[in-house]
């Protein structure tokens, strides 16, 4: 056998050699005293370089109990990264919530709609008006001061939790949403809280206090002591789920990859009445195919969904923004996000989410960072 | 399999911390990588937990690198002091070696370190492959080759010392 080479020397020495080969091994050195003193060298290397290592070992500390890190111990500096995210949840959340604090017996079930589809009748029939006119507006000043308090803090070191990641929210989520088709949309808008209550007499009554405006003051002030209410805020919900705990500001990211959007079984319809329950056309991403229209059946919110050349799904989700957002003074435009379905999504924690404008761009599933560029690109 | 995790938690956390200081050079820091890794562990349960772990863990201290990086950048004019703050309880012999053998270990190539701190956290040659995508036949030699250059690099970063002393 020819002399042991050094690799396999180290494999020897670190005891990781099968067995058959370590005999082999074995006889060689037994008639070659060369390769034993090849042997002794780099044992001594070996202690050598972990002797140097050990000098450049951490202090030993006793380790916390495992329960203990159930509760992701996330410092700020590793949540800076994933601080856009949370960003554009939260916006996104807030904006679910509104919708939920119009119609409290559907917080909860997005999935599994309750309410019928309102019909433009219904909201004719009901008077428009007091929505506009209601205590609600009269505390918008309130609502716009709430926001920029949260903006101004936004800067500050020593913000709690709170602030990380609600503060940036208010900011991300006004600045995504700059007016643009806001006649058609807030008209829309007004029509849908109209048949709403027609259907929820006990929605005019919760119309008449500022819903989402409160909400975000409460919010607001638990994160000033001095300010801080006994009550406890209201948990954020997205499709129906609540999304991490709106009490500490935390975002739980498992919660919401369990949250599919469950456009793909929305029923099919056609153009010109999807273009009518948004008031507009609906956004498509130039130059792929549109393959289908579909409605939610429990809200003015219309999917697009779009094949790539690749075969790759993208939904493009555009839904009537709520009153209740205007209020804050910031949603007047619809919010459309974009994903690939949950059966392509091999990696469905890879889920990507961007503000291209006021358009909400969502991805969920594979996609090369190249189709996503050239997609933003598209949808701007 | 939560008790699984458990004995996975008892066995390796400590590695794990060993591993991520000798990136982060910071022990606070390389504890709270190490422990959201395995805080990630319990969320996402995986299969193979222990390379699991050591793949996230080694992901999170690259983030963590590129960002220390962009920051060193912004930086530079304004600090003369070294990147991490000496503990109390260290002395100034122990801080002095430290430092050279992190300057020793900053002289091998990304992957002979990556095999070499594996190693040195008790990873075995087939984790150590499947992690870097080396042949299991070839981690011998890359570890033969990372110990030999580590202690090479350390002696010659203390005779430039001495040198530079006088």
């Amino acid at each position: 056998m020819s002399h042991v080479d050094e690799g396999t020397l180290h494999a020897y020495l670190d005891g990781e050699l099968a067995s058959v080969e370590r005999e082999r091994v074995d006889t060689h050195l037994r008639g070659c005293p060369a390769c034993q003193a090849r042997l002794v060298e780099e044992r001594a290397l070996i202690e050598r370089a972990s002797r140097l290592l050990g000098i450049a070992a951490p202090p030993e500390r006793a380790m916390p109990p495992l329960q203990q890190l159930r509760q992701p111990r996330l410092t700020w500096r590793l949540r800076r990264p994933v601080a856009w995210a949370a960003t554009l949840i939260l916006a996104v959340g807030l904006g679910w919530y509104a919708r939920g604090s119009m119609m409290p017996s559907r917080t909860s079930d997005t999935a599994t709609p309750v309410l019928a589809p309102a019909t433009p009748s219904a909201a004719a029939e009901t008077r428009p008006g007091p929505v506009v006119d209601s205590p609600a507006y009269a505390d918008r000043p309130m609502a716009h001061l709430a926001v920029r308090e949260g903006l101004s803090d936004s800067g500050r070191k020593d913000r709690d939790e709170r602030h990380l990641t609600s503060a940036p929210a208010v900011g991300a989520a006004s600045n995504a949403m700059q007016p643009q088709e806001s006649t058609a949309v807030v008209a829309g808008a007004v029509a849908t809280l109209g048949a709403r209550a027609e259907q929820k007499p006990e929605a005019i009554a919760q119309l008449s206090r500022p819903a989402t405006s409160d909400v975000t003051v409460r919010r607001q002030a638990a994160a000033v002591p001095a300010a801080a209410e006994p009550q406890a805020a209201p948990p954020i919900m997205v499709d129906g789920v609540p999304l991490g705990d709106a009490a500490s500001g935390v975002i739980s990211f498992r919660t919401r990859r369990a949250t599919p959007i469950m456009s793909t079984t929305w029923p099919i319809i056609a153009r010109q009445p999807a273009r009518d329950v948004l008031g507009v056309d609906p956004v498509i991403i130039p130059g792929f195919a549109v393959r289908a229209y579909r409605r939610n059946p429990a809200a003015r919110e219309i999917a697009v969904e779009q094949v790539t050349d690749a075969g790759t799904t993208i939904s493009l989700i555009e839904r009537v923004v709520d009153t209740t957002l205007d209020e804050l003074g910031r949603a007047d435009s619809a919010v459309v996000h974009a994903y690939a379905p949950r059966a392509m999504a091999k990696a469905a924690n890879e889920r990507l989410a961007r503000f291209v404008g006021p358009l909400r761009i969502e991805i969920d599933g594979p996609l090369t960072p190249d189709s996503l560029s050239s997609l933003l690109e598209l949808a701007r | 399999m939560p008790d699984d995790l458990a004995d996975v938690y008892r066995t390796t956390y400590p590695a794990l911390v060993r591993f991520l200081y000798r990136k982060v050079w910071d022990a606070d820091r390389a504890e709270d990588l190490a422990q959201e890794a395995f805080a990630r562990a319990l969320a996402h349960r995986p299969d193979n937990p222990r390379g699991w772990l050591f793949v996230v863990a080694a992901n999170m201290a690259r983030d963590e690198a590129r960002r220390a990086a962009r920051e060193r950048r912004h930086l530079t004019l304004l600090k003369s002091e070294p990147d991490q703050t000496p503990s109390l309880d260290d002395t100034v012999g122990e801080q002095l070696d430290r430092e050279r053998v992190r300057r020793a270990l900053d002289e091998l190539t990304p992957r002979d370190r990556e095999v070499l701190l594996l190693w040195d956290a008790g990873q075995s040659y087939d984790e150590i492959a499947a992690q870097t995508g080396l042949a299991k036949g070839a981690v011998g030699t890359t570890l033969a080759r990372a110990r030999r250059r580590l202690v090479e690099a350390y002696e010659k970063g203390s005779e430039a010392e001495h040198v530079a002393r006088g």
